[in-house]
């Protein structure tokens, strides 16, 4: 899939990923490409300034921990970026079930002939 | 034998941190110090993959910077993120004058609520109370006499018509706070989009708030002491009422504002 489609859910699937449980950048990239068959495979440059943003916005919080010998930032999500990611679920549910329905076969024809 | 280094010169990884030093801006030392820890951490991780998968150090070092993308675009992104727009300053402010101006609003609202307190206590007379001196027209006296006819004297009159304004205008105010506060901390609760706007930092709301309750009561602490030597304390319970509530809240302010300037990881 390509980047760019993912970037418009980019904060939905961080949210989604660290719901699971805290984790430093690289681990969220490796968890995403994983958890996706390969298919979210992002610019992992576009994943740090999104963790950054989603912190700044309090959806996460974040603490420099010694991680296998290296000092890593991982970030955690905070009670107000449960309540985002429920909100954006539900959205997204509703915009795919929306999108699904429009290109399900036998929809009535709507075009004027 | 890989002779690779990965802290040499030629090191694909050093070579991309200095560009993102270099693409940052110094103004903000520790969130640069942050990005370039956190993005060496990731490369270092990702190389050592490589590794694994059986790449050479310089291969792995390539590879693990060529997914991360190009150092400038992330040096810009992070500038856009860390440089706050006017329009959201602007917005920070007004959210925080409504904030602060609610919590205003509730501490007169309290202070409304001790005024009454001290009328049970200490009478009428010590929460507001025309001095002796002052001169109280006939049409006054008139309109003050029918709001309240068992008063025997224009001044008894007088006194309960203030005492009553001090407490009830102080309690409706105190309400207001309390209702727009509510409204507005619902109203981001469950609006999505109100959610992501912010307040000013917490030290700067912070110091404002203790600044101005600091200023509050100490003047009307002062107008209550002049109240008690001058008046022999007619009137001193108006003013006392809202400094004790303006200290004790700048105490509260002001033990935030040494919180946030304190911080957990020094």
């Amino acid at each position: 899939m390509k980047p760019e489609r993912v970037k418009g859910h980019l904060d939905l699937v961080l949210l989604g990923v660290l719901s699971r449980g805290p984790g430093h950048g690289y681990a969220v990239i490796t968890a995403l490409r994983e958890q996706s068959d390969g298919l979210l495979d992002l610019t992992e440059g576009s994943v740090y300034p999104a963790l950054h943003r989603l912190e700044d916005m309090g959806w996460l919080a974040s603490d420099w921990e010694p991680v296998a010998g290296r000092r890593r930032r991982v970030y955690q999500l905070t009670k107000a970026g449960a309540t985002a990611l429920r909100s954006e679920q539900k959205d997204w549910r509703a915009l795919v079930s929306a999108v699904e329905s429009v290109l399900r076969p036998g929809t009535a024809s709507v075009v004027a002939t | 034998m890989d002779s690779h280094d990965p802290a040499g010169p030629d090191s694909p990884i050093e070579v991309y941190l200095d560009e993102l030093v270099a693409g940052l801006s110094t103004r903000q030392p520790r969130e640069l110090r942050h990005l370039v820890a956190e993005a060496e951490a990731h490369l270092r991780d990702a190389a050592a993959e490589g590794m694994a998968a059986g790449l050479s150090g310089h291969a792995a070092e390539l590879a693990a910077v060529e997914r991360l993308g190009a150092a400038s675009e992330l040096a810009a992104a992070e500038r856009r993120r860390l440089v706050t727009p006017l329009w959201a300053l602007a917005r920070q402010f007004v959210l925080t004058a409504v904030v602060l101006g609610g919590v205003g609003a509730m501490a007169v609202g309290a202070s409304g609520a001790l005024s009454a307190v001290i009328k049970g206590i200490a009478g009428p007379r010590v929460v507001a109370a025309p001095s002796s001196s002052q001169l109280l027209s006939a049409g006054d006296c008139a309109r003050w006499l029918s709001l309240d006819p068992s008063a025997r004297t224009c001044r008894a009159a007088a006194t309960a018509d203030w005492v009553n304004e001090v407490i009830w205008y102080r309690l409706a105010l105190g309400l207001l706070g309390a209702v727009a506060l509510t409204v507005f901390v619902m109203a981001r609760r469950r609006s999505r989009r109100m959610h992501g706007w912010s307040l000013l930092p917490p030290a700067i709301s912070d110091t404002i708030a203790a600044t101005l309750f600091c200023i509050g009561g100490v003047w009307t602490l002062g107008l209550g002491i002049d109240a008690i030597a001058v008046s022999s304390g007619d009137g001193s319970g108006q003013w006392l009422s809202a400094a004790v509530v303006a200290l004790i809240a700048a105490g509260i302010f002001g033990v935030r504002l040494i919180r946030d300037l304190r911080p957990a990881h020094p």
